[in-house]
């Protein structure tokens, strides 16, 4: 599993671009191990874009991101493997089965290890559709199958965009359980919901706002 | 070659035999197309052994740019390639995989396919030798320089058309020696130079595709 | 050097510094025209064989010379955009393509003409007209591509990329269709260093490609111009330029 030495993600004066404008206002903040953090804001005020940006896919903003003192944007590569990002798109492929995906995966980042997703499918109740095509799933089995990959690939940072969406109450229960079993081992979360996470310890909240464009031109405005 | 870039090639792999039947389409479109030529120009021997190895080279190019697509855009749809990313795979390591799998997949079918379509054209047997072997070396140039191609569109709109528009032209190069090779050996000619040069392209596209195939590949995803 | 560097790469000292050199250029580019048309078509020395028709090489071979300078010149600037991130670079990539675009259909419209009364045909697919015909191609994937993208970072990054790509190819393919055939008349140009030309037609040939050269420097400055107001429309300086420019 991973050290117990304390990890540290950094934001400073972070604003994420889309055909050159700001999606918000320039945000800062830190997360320490044991801490999870909610980001939340309106339909299109840039929450996927930031976790993009977090994960060192995307490179369209200005500010700094520092992971444990480096710079992501000069060390992609070695960051890019301790961070465990879920977004939107999946990154399943339908043609294959759940167990082939999970251990693709899995075999990418470490030595082979089945228990794990069997362990993983097993709390998620999806044990039984091990050998079944991705493409034969409910949206909800395929979400759970994704997810399954925060217990198969044990990474420090977890960065998941919208983990609840088509979940049933039973699944939401268990991924809040897991996400705190995480930040008890120093294990950091970043993640985006529209609802409320009671049931996350160490659960701080960031507010997108939207970006002041008028401000935004007036400053350019004034660019000699 | 690193334990990453053949699990990800086992992956491509069990993607197009999961499906019974889509790795048959690019030969099937091979000699479809080949076999349309008689049809069209003259089902006379002597001529159509003259056209063999153009129609032959022009065949397996366009296959070729037919299934550049299947390898690389479903991927960047449902978020695999991010994934590979993430999980710590390089781009130039991605599409050097992706491009070897596409060509164990099409390529080689074709160049298996080769000879059958050489002997339907009334090509000799050393021509259709050369026919055999210039795929050989010259087809895994197309899938490629294809790569760069397709990174460069994906995701967007009429990529397909707009895929051939940037591709076909920096074919031209690997057609003309191929084309040339098989042609040479049907007048009885020396085909080592010919040959020769296709390898020499097959090392300059390794080398290089895959280092412009993974920047495309980030703009895309970026 | 390097502080020239930087003031180059912002867009806002170069629309300023160009505004003085333009008319310069125009001028330049105008008299060489006159002085080159004028030695190429009314002075210059016939070609014993070609007679009249040799005339054409006056806009055929600096056409040619041109177009592939502009491949190189929008590659090579795409580039460096691409590795350090510099705006300019990218907008003088962009604002290439379309003169060299331009200037490469020139060369084989020219050339086809040329053909007709030297080999009978139109068009000949010999080695020099093919590259041209696929160095058209490069240029036009290339304005393409560009436009396919919503996004303007994107385009440029991506573009830039498949310029670079055909620079590397443009030797290639240049070499293989020589190869592929060889029945054009051996390079006019590489006879420099033991001129079989007369001096005077030299002279013209020279002139005239001054000439394109500083049409194309003109063109492509005027293009570059108009692409930063563009793409700075939001900056204060192209809003009080452009306001002042209305009222």
């Amino acid at each position: 599993m991973y050290q117990e030495s304390e990890n540290l993600l950094k934001i400073e004066n972070l604003a994420v671009f889309r055909s050159d404008l700001p999606l918000f206002e320039t945000i800062d903040f830190q997360l320490i191990s044991g801490e999870a953090l909610q980001i939340s804001g309106t339909n299109g005020s840039g929450k996927t874009s930031l976790l993009r940006c977090l994960c060192g896919l995307s490179s369209r903003y200005s500010g700094s991101i520092y992971w444990n003192g480096k710079l992501i944007s000069s060390n992609t590569h070695d960051i890019h493997k301790q961070i465990l990002y879920l977004g939107h798109a999946l990154g399943l492929k339908p043609r294959l089965t759940v167990n082939q995906n999970l251990s693709f995966y899995q075999q990418l980042r470490f030595d082979a290890d089945q228990p794990n997703i069997h362990r993983a499918l097993k709390a998620l109740k999806i044990e039984n559709y091990l050998d079944e095509q991705v493409a034969n799933l409910s949206a909800g089995q395929k979400r759970r199958v994704a997810l399954a990959r925060i217990i198969s690939e044990p990474v420090k940072l977890w960065i998941l965009d919208e983990p609840m969406v088509a979940l049933d109450t039973d699944g939401q229960a268990w991924l809040e359980e897991v996400c705190n079993q995480h930040l008890s081992k120093g294990g950091l979360i970043i993640l985006t919901s529209h609802q409320p996470l009671k049931g996350i310890d160490n659960l701080t909240s960031l507010t997108l706002q939207p970006a002041d464009l008028n401000a935004f031109y007036k400053r350019l405005g004034e660019q000699e | 070659m690193s334990s990453s870039s053949i699990a990800l090639i086992k992956r491509e792999l069990a993607v197009v035999f999961r499906s019974k039947n889509e790795f048959i389409y690019p030969v099937a479109f091979f000699v479809i197309v080949t076999s349309l030529f008689p049809l069209a120009v003259t089902p006379d021997p002597v001529q159509l052994a003259f056209i063999a190895p153009g129609v032959i080279w022009v065949a397996a190019l366009l296959s070729i740019l037919l299934s550049l697509n299947g390898f690389y855009q479903p991927d960047y749809e449902e978020g695999g390639l991010e994934q590979l990313l993430l999980a710590g795979v390089s781009g130039t390591q991605i599409v050097a995989a992706k491009s070897l799998a596409n060509w164990l997949v099409t390529g080689l079918p074709l160049v298996i396919m080769a000879p059958l379509i050489g002997v339907l054209f009334n090509l000799d047997g050393r021509a259709i030798g050369v026919a055999f072997v210039s795929l050989l070396i010259g087809t895994p140039s197309l899938c490629f320089i294809g790569s760069i191609g397709m990174c460069l569109t994906l995701g967007l709109r009429n990529g397909g058309v707009l895929l051939t528009l940037l591709i076909l032209p920096l074919f031209i190069p690997v057609l003309i020696f191929g084309a040339l090779a098989v042609q040479a050996a049907s007048l009885n000619d020396g085909v080592t130079g010919q040959l020769a040069v296709l390898g020499a392209m097959l090392i300059l596209s390794i080398m290089l595709s895959p280092l412009a195939g993974s920047a495309a590949m980030k703009i895309a995803i970026d | 050097m390097w502080t020239w560097f930087y003031q180059m790469a912002s867009p806002k000292w170069f629309f300023q510094f160009t505004e003085k050199l333009l008319p310069w250029f125009k001028a330049i580019t105008l008299i060489l025209f006159v002085v080159g048309l004028a030695l190429g078509l009314l002075f210059s020395s016939l070609d014993y064989q070609q007679g009249n028709t040799v005339r054409i090489l006056y806009i055929h071979v600096p056409g040619a010379f041109l177009s592939m300078f502009g491949y190189v010149l929008m590659a090579i600037s795409g580039g460096i955009g691409l590795i350090w991130r510099i705006k300019m670079a990218h907008i003088v990539s962009v604002s290439c393509a379309p003169i060299g675009a331009i200037l490469t259909l020139l060369t084989l419209i020219t050339g086809a003409v040329w053909g007709k009364p030297t080999w009978g045909t139109y068009w000949e697919w010999d080695a020099r007209l093919t590259s041209y015909l696929i160095l058209l191609f490069l240029y036009l994937g290339f304005m393409a591509l560009h436009s396919a993208f919503d996004d303007r970072k994107a385009a440029d990054r991506a573009s830039a990329v498949l310029a670079l790509v055909g620079l590397v190819n443009i030797p290639i393919i240049h070499f293989s269709v020589e190869w592929w055939n060889t029945l054009h008349q051996g390079a006019t140009i590489s006879k420099f260093e033991k001129p079989s030309m007369d001096p005077d037609m030299l002279a013209a040939l020279l002139t005239m490609i001054a000439a394109y050269q500083f049409y194309f420097l003109t063109v492509l400055m005027q293009r570059i111009r108009s692409e930063i107001l563009e793409r700075e429309k939001m900056a204060g300086w192209v809003r009080k330029l452009v306001g002042n420019g209305q009222q």
